[in-house]
């Protein structure tokens, strides 16, 4: 896959290799600032604790009912909230909450490096729009100093590996997993760790996501605990790459796994899977085997809730995470099929045990990010 | 025949001002008073309609090509506060470079050679033949313009891909092995070029409707040959609507986005634009090196620009509407009748029903998939419906007519003047009009809508314009004015000066002219421009998905939700509503367009 390629080998670079993803964000950051300030919109400096900090500070020190109580009457107030959001599948969790208070949810939805590049625009240039974001890029932005902490323990407890320091409450799991089409392979064939499809049978039966390099990050960190070394892994990943056709998108993965394009597919949600047989249980798609099983090492990136520090609505955007990480938590596992944080009875990762989920490392996916993603492309090329 | 102008005049009106009617000062006024009145004049001539209209215009072209220009060049050049060239350096020092720019030229040639070849040759049977199946043709060359390309590419997967391509399902069949293979640069060209020939038809279909066929009467009279006609009279008179249409699918081929990820990828054939995507890809964008790719774009298109301003040809040697009238009498096609016929209904299938018919029969299935006569059971409405519980469908709807045919109407209208500018006067500089309303198209969509939305973040306008539906206003008008100055200029240049100087002798004021000769002659073109660019803008999500504000939602941000949730049963049945809503409406603008214009078919 040369489109991949032709990025120059950013460790032959050198400038690049040394400037890490965040610092990259930071100075355009920079850039976008001295922007801003020429025409005197300048926006506030990270030691700034935000404009909503007293509302925020105020529910952060409640609890129990005494909270929920103020925290209704203060968002009912506010009337609306403005949540960003790259998940397509909140819809349910909106018309729930819209239906239980009366607060309007004001949806702005887009790829997660829209949603990303939009509240780092706007926040450079002192427009505060947004309350509260669902994201992936959660993570990032609350490194860069935009949000404000959320102190909720009685929710966030629930939580497997929540880190109050981080700002960012998990919501969803983006769980990587190897699908196949029921009607080309029968589940026999299917082998019990990704290492097999390594055998020679799979040769052009595979298909890859050519931009997936957050999933080998959690691939290799699985096999080197495994004992395995580097270069096994990535001898590994080079063999399957070799068997596979390059299709881009997740979507389109699955859709085309779903036709028969090619009957195994080693970079696909669960909840892409799942979606399609739940609208259609006779679908031919599979992650699971009828015994439940499944190809391990199955790896997870979180995607999270934060709250914006300079928030419009800031009542109302807590009473949102509130809700998010209660009745949406539920919500979302049933109606949009997606894993959640807090592991839901009946939920698509029933019965999977917590230690056999294994979370993408987050410095890889942050500081780390340029050097993994052209590990990833030269593999994908030499292969 | 004579509708050739004799050489003389000059063809360019003089901006020079004239005489406004009984409003010069008197020529036996004193010399102090003919300083002033000198000075008065030239006051009043500034402040005339014509002056007025023009600088309005020059003004809000260069403001809308020239604000994401700028960002872009800071963006690219500047980097913590000092200027540098690094961007270019990591855009342009890759070791795969050749063979991408071999695959981008021959995807790029061939794409545009398909849409031209076939957008032509439609668009002359449509126009000056008796072919049979004129309405059929009309849907040919506008429902894949329609189709968003995600989906228009998706498509021919299912169509023709080795392993579920319907086509190689009937050639299993019939030959015993699959024929078709889609993940090849064939089936790359093979789907731009069907894709974008709609394009194509529109510029000549309007290049054709206003060219007399006396012309090509007259040569096949005197002995011509079919051919030879062809060659010397017919291609030569159309070729500002050659040059308009070949520059914009050239860049359009160059930029495709869909149909080199999803085609071009699997059997590892990369493309241009990939580059530029990957670079958008990172996080964050890494604007250094998005720009100066994009840079590189705008000075190729430059060059284009410059390159087409030379074969269009800015005088009156190819106007063809003039003075003289003409009612365009249909070429029998005599015995030819019946293969051209049959060779547009081949068409029709390959390009229209069937990419239609796949996307029909998945809208009523719970699940994209091959096709089979066992799912025909499954068919329910439950797509549809989906659409309809959508909370946003019906506001997006709305919205994005009304935006569509706002900024096609706001395109329109700039860039016949803008056109009128360039074309018929002779006010210096005003070549840099041209290439100001041609560059936005050369700036990738996301870049445009970073662009935008970091200008209105500190908005240089008195009008709220962030968080309105006005930023996405802006935001299409910018994107899609190069198409529309090439629409306007391709249908001015066709139309012989001596009509406008014939209303200014006879005493018409300049928007008189405008009013009653110019726009009237120019609506065929001005239609099909207008027509194109309310498709266009309904398929916007590139810059959309950065702009769009709750309550602002577009069409395009229902696909992209669908899509996102892997419901592509859902987005079909969108995109057959697209089609269906869109297919009415373009009938009706065509009928609109007809009763205002010159004659009507």
């Amino acid at each position: 896959m040369k489109s991949a390629g032709t990025r120059p080998a950013r460790r032959l670079g050198g400038r690049r290799s040394t400037r890490t993803s965040l610092a990259a964000a930071a100075a355009i950051g920079l850039v976008l600032a001295a922007c801003g300030s020429e025409d005197g919109t300048a926006s506030s400096g990270d030691s700034d604790r935000g404009s909503a900090a007293d509302t925020f500070d105020r529910f952060n020190e409640m609890s129990g009912q005494e909270r929920h109580d103020a925290l209704v009457e203060a968002a009912e107030e506010e009337g609306s909230v403005v949540f960003y959001t790259a998940s397509s599948g909140m819809d349910p969790v909106i018309a729930a909450f819209e239906d239980t208070y009366d607060v309007t949810v004001e949806l702005y939805s887009g790829q997660s490096d829209t949603v990303l590049q939009r509240i780092l625009q706007e926040y450079e240039a002192g427009f505060y729009g947004a309350d509260v974001m669902d994201d992936s890029e959660s993570f990032s932005i609350a490194q860069q100093g935009l949000t404000y902490e959320y102190i909720n323990p009685e929710l966030t407890d629930q939580i497997p590996g929540y880190d109050p320091e981080s700002h960012v409450a998990a919501t969803r799991l983006s769980v990587y997993t190897q699908g196949w089409n029921t009607d080309l392979v029968s589940e026999d064939e299917i082998p019990d760790t990704l290492d097999g499809f390594t055998d020679p049978k799979w040769d052009g039966k595979l298909s890859i996501d050519p931009r997936d390099w957050i999933w080998y990050t959690g691939v290799m960190d699985y096999y080197l605990e495994q004992g395995w070394t580097e270069d096994e892994v990535d001898e590994m990943i080079q063999t399957l790459a070799s068997y596979s056709t390059y299709n881009a998108g997740h979507t389109v993965q699955a859709q085309l796994l779903l036709a028969g394009e090619f009957p195994v597919s080693l970079s696909v949600y669960t909840q892409s899977i799942d979606r399609e047989t739940e609208a259609a249980p006779d679908a031919p798609i599979a992650w699971r085997k009828s015994d439940g099983s499944y190809v391990e090492p199955l790896i997870f990136q979180p995607q999270g809730i934060t709250l914006l520090k300079n928030a419009p609505h800031p009542a109302a955007a807590m009473l949102f995470v509130d809700f998010l990480l209660d009745e949406g938590q539920q919500i979302i596992s049933q109606e949009d099929r997606t894993p959640t944080a807090v592991p839901q009875p009946g939920g698509p990762l029933e019965d999977i045990h917590e230690e056999d989920l294994h979370q993408v490392d987050f410095e890889k996916f942050t500081t780390e990010r340029s050097e993994w993603t052209s590990r990833f492309e030269e593999l994908l090329n030499q292969s | 025949m004579t509708t050739r102008p004799t050489a003389g005049p000059p063809a360019a009106v003089e901006i020079e001002p004239q005489p406004p009617a009984g409003g010069a000062p008197p020529p036996a006024a004193a010399s102090r008073a003919a300083g002033d009145g000198r000075a008065r004049g030239w006051i009043r001539s500034a402040l005339q309609a014509r002056t007025l209209v023009l600088l309005a215009v020059v003004i809000v072209i260069g403001y809308l090509a020239m604000t994401p220009l700028l960002y872009l060049a800071y963006g690219t050049f500047v980097d913590e506060g000092a200027f540098t060239l690094s961007g270019f350096e990591r855009a342009y020092a890759s070791s795969g470079l050749g063979g991408m720019v071999r695959n981008s030229v021959v995807f790029t040639i061939g794409s545009s050679l398909l849409a031209f070849v076939t957008g032509t040759f439609l668009a002359y049977v449509t126009v000056r033949t008796n072919v049979p199946f004129r309405p059929l043709l009309v849907a040919t060359a506008m429902v894949p313009l329609i189709i968003p390309g995600l989906l228009y590419t998706i498509s021919w997967i299912m169509l023709s891909s080795e392993n579920v391509g319907l086509l190689n399902q009937v050639s299993e069949a019939v030959v015993g092995q699959p024929v078709f293979d889609i993940f090849s640069m064939a089936g790359m060209i093979w789907v731009e070029g069907t894709h974008s020939a709609p394009l194509v038809f529109l510029f000549m279909v309007a290049a054709f409707r206003s060219m007399d066929p006396a012309l090509e009467e007259s040569a096949l009279v005197c002995g011509a040959s079919r051919f030879t006609m062809i060659r010397r009279i017919t291609v030569p008179l159309t070729r500002p609507a050659i040059a308009g249409a070949m520059l914009i699918i050239g860049v359009n081929g160059l930029t495709s986005f869909e149909v080199p990820v999803l085609l071009g990828l699997p059997d590892r054939i990369n493309v241009f634009t990939s580059q530029i995507f990957t670079e958008l890809r990172q996080f964050p964008y890494d604007y250094g090196a998005a720009g100066a790719l994009s840079i590189g774009l705008v000075l190729v298109a430059v060059a284009g620009v410059y390159a087409v301003n030379r074969l269009g040809g800015g005088g009156r040697e190819y106007a063809t509407v003039t003075g003289k009238g003409f009612r365009p009498r249909p070429l029998d096609l005599g015995l030819a009748r019946v293969p051209v016929g049959a060779a547009v209904v081949l068409y029709f299938v390959a390009t229209t029903a069937l990419p239609v018919l796949i996307m029909v029969y998945n809208s009523f299935l719970p699940y994209y998939q091959r096709f089979s006569f066992a799912s025909f059971g499954d068919f329910s409405l439950a797509n549809y419906s989906a659409l309809f519980e959508n909370r946003i469908f019906t506001r997006s709807l709305v919205n994005s007519l009304g935006l569509s045919v706002g900024s096609a109407t706001a395109v329109m209208l700039l860039t016949a003047i803008a056109a009128w500018l360039v074309i018929r006067t002779r006010i210096p500089g005003r070549q840099v009009v041209d290439q100001l309303t041609f560059l936005p198209l050369i700036v990738p969509g996301l870049v445009m809508g970073v662009a935008i939305s970091f200008v209105y973040l500190r908005n240089p306008l008195p009008i709220p314009v962030y968080g309105t539906m006005l930023i996405l206003l802006i935001a299409y008008v910018t994107r899609f004015m190069p198409y529309g100055m090439r629409y306007a200029s391709s249908s001015l240049t066709q139309i012989s000066a001596e009509l406008e100087e014939s209303a200014a002798v006879s005493g018409a004021s300049w928007l008189q002219t405008g009013r009653r000769i110019v726009l009237p002659l120019m609506v065929s073109g001005l239609t099909a421009g207008w027509i194109y660019i309310v498709i266009v803008s309904i398929r916007e999500l590139s810059s959309s998905i950065l702009l769009y504000s709750p309550g602002n939602e577009v069409l395009a941000i229902v696909i992209f939700q669908f899509y996102e949730k892997g419901e592509m049963t859902a987005v079909s049945a969108l995109g057959v509503v697209m089609v269906a809503t869109l297919v009415v409406f373009v009938s009706a603008a065509y009928k609109l367009g007809a009763s205002i214009g010159l004659r009507s078919d």
